[in-house]
């Protein structure tokens, strides 16, 4: 039995230790708002198929399992994707494909075919909470990191008064461009995965 | 816009792992000999030309006349990974040496981002059906491309002294960072000049 939360967060953490998933966790973490919806959205979705996939095993023949399990995660990622169109337009704008191509995300697919199709809806429930929350920190602090690096804000959802941007002094004037561009998202996960590999390594004594 | 336009557009300018950061999984982790990126850059150019040009068909003929072009992810994927059973029952039928060697890879080229996200950019850019052909096989390019290149700087690597803890997937992340910043010189000023030059 796995201890249910740091699994997903600490040890076999979906963005920087198993590096499955990364193309939401590279391209929606330039700007703080959208890894955010993006880490939620991913979060339901996972939730939602890997509940789901144990009940249905049975019933697929091997052949046609990927066809089946897609087409599971691709209706649910159309759902989210028409949801965001509604509710938040700016934000489904800038995530732009990376949302329906959360049919296809490695991280739900390798939970479904890997763990959860032959486990219990239970255990693939808790499976699914801890990797996504695994993944949903993981961005968060990968775009906090080159949101402030890269144009000196954060942007939050914006509330009453409140605009949704807080400026850093110093970094708004003059923001270090590169960490915005895909090129910064390569730099920061690496240099990530490397701390946080240091940081395991301590802790473990490898 | 024109065939090389799109040739430059997806190959260099917007390249599918590098700019539009698709199918970075198997990019970083899958690449490890260069018959590996053979392989697979090859069935990802073919699944991704033929994936395209279906999606077009699809949008086209079915989903737009239908009036349900909010379908277009669903269909398309149920297709794409319907071409992939049906790709493999055919090999195996027709050339089972070839299946041999395609086979571990056919599944993961169906579900790699870099064939739906190909279909869905032609289909919401309103290419024409030769031209989503064109980015189908232009983006597996542009996906060789950058796989082989990567490989050739993890080789060149591999005797220089490295800190431990950026020993491995760290140092390879960095290095494509830097390969990105050096495909930004293809830019879209280049892509003008070329287009309409």
């Amino acid at each position: 039995m796995m201890k249910p939360f740091s699994w997903g967060v600490f040890d076999e953490n979906p963005v920087l230790v198993s590096l499955v998933g990364l193309c939401p966790a590279l391209a929606a973490s330039s700007r703080v708002i959208d890894a955010l919806v993006m880490g939620l959205a991913l979060f339901v979705i996972l939730v939602i198929c890997t509940v789901i996939s144990p009940l249905l095993d049975r019933h697929i023949p091997e052949r046609l399992r990927i066809f089946a399990y897609t087409a599971i995660t691709g209706a649910f990622a159309s759902c989210i994707d028409l949801f965001l169109q509604a509710l938040m337009p700016e934000v489904s704008e800038s995530l732009g494909l990376f949302v329906p191509l959360l049919t296809v995300n490695a991280l739900i697919l390798d939970r479904i075919l890997n763990f959860a199709r032959t486990s219990s809806p239970d255990m693939a429930f808790w499976d699914a909470l801890s990797m996504g929350t695994g993944f949903f920190l993981a961005l968060a602090g990968l775009a906090l990191i080159r949101e402030i690096l890269g144009s000196g804000t954060i942007t939050l959802f914006p509330m009453g008064s409140f605009s949704g941007v807080i400026r850093i002094p110093g970094l708004f004037e003059n923001p270090l461009r590169v960490f915005g561009l895909s090129a910064g998202a390569f730099f920061v996960l690496g240099y990530a995965k490397a701390a946080f590999d240091l940081y395991q390594g301590k802790g473990r004594r490898r | 816009m024109s065939y090389i336009g799109i040739l430059v557009s997806f190959t260099f300018v917007h390249n599918i792992v590098l700019d539009l950061l698709m199918g970075e999984k198997s990019f970083l982790t899958l690449a490890s000999s260069r018959k590996i990126i053979f392989v697979y850059g090859g069935v990802l150019s073919c699944g991704a030309a033929l994936s395209s040009l279906t999606a077009w068909a699809l949008y086209h003929g079915i989903l737009l006349p239908l009036g349900v072009p909010y379908l277009q992810t669903l269909i398309f994927i149920l297709t794409i990974t319907g071409l992939g059973i049906i790709a493999g029952l055919l090999l195996d039928h027709l050339c089972p040496a070839f299946y041999a060697k395609v086979r571990d890879y056919l599944p993961l080229a169906a579900t790699n981002c870099t064939v739906l996200g190909v279909s869905l950019v032609s289909v919401r850019r309103g290419y024409t059906v030769t031209e989503s052909l064109t980015a189908g096989l232009c983006a597996g390019a542009g996906y060789f491309l950058a796989a082989f290149l990567l490989l050739t700087l993890k080789e060149s690597m591999k005797n220089e002294w490295l800190p431990r803890p950026f020993r491995g997937v760290p140092i390879t992340l960095i290095s494509a960072g830097l390969m990105a910043l050096a495909f930004m010189a293809f830019d879209d000023v280049l892509l003008k000049n070329l287009v309409t030059g």
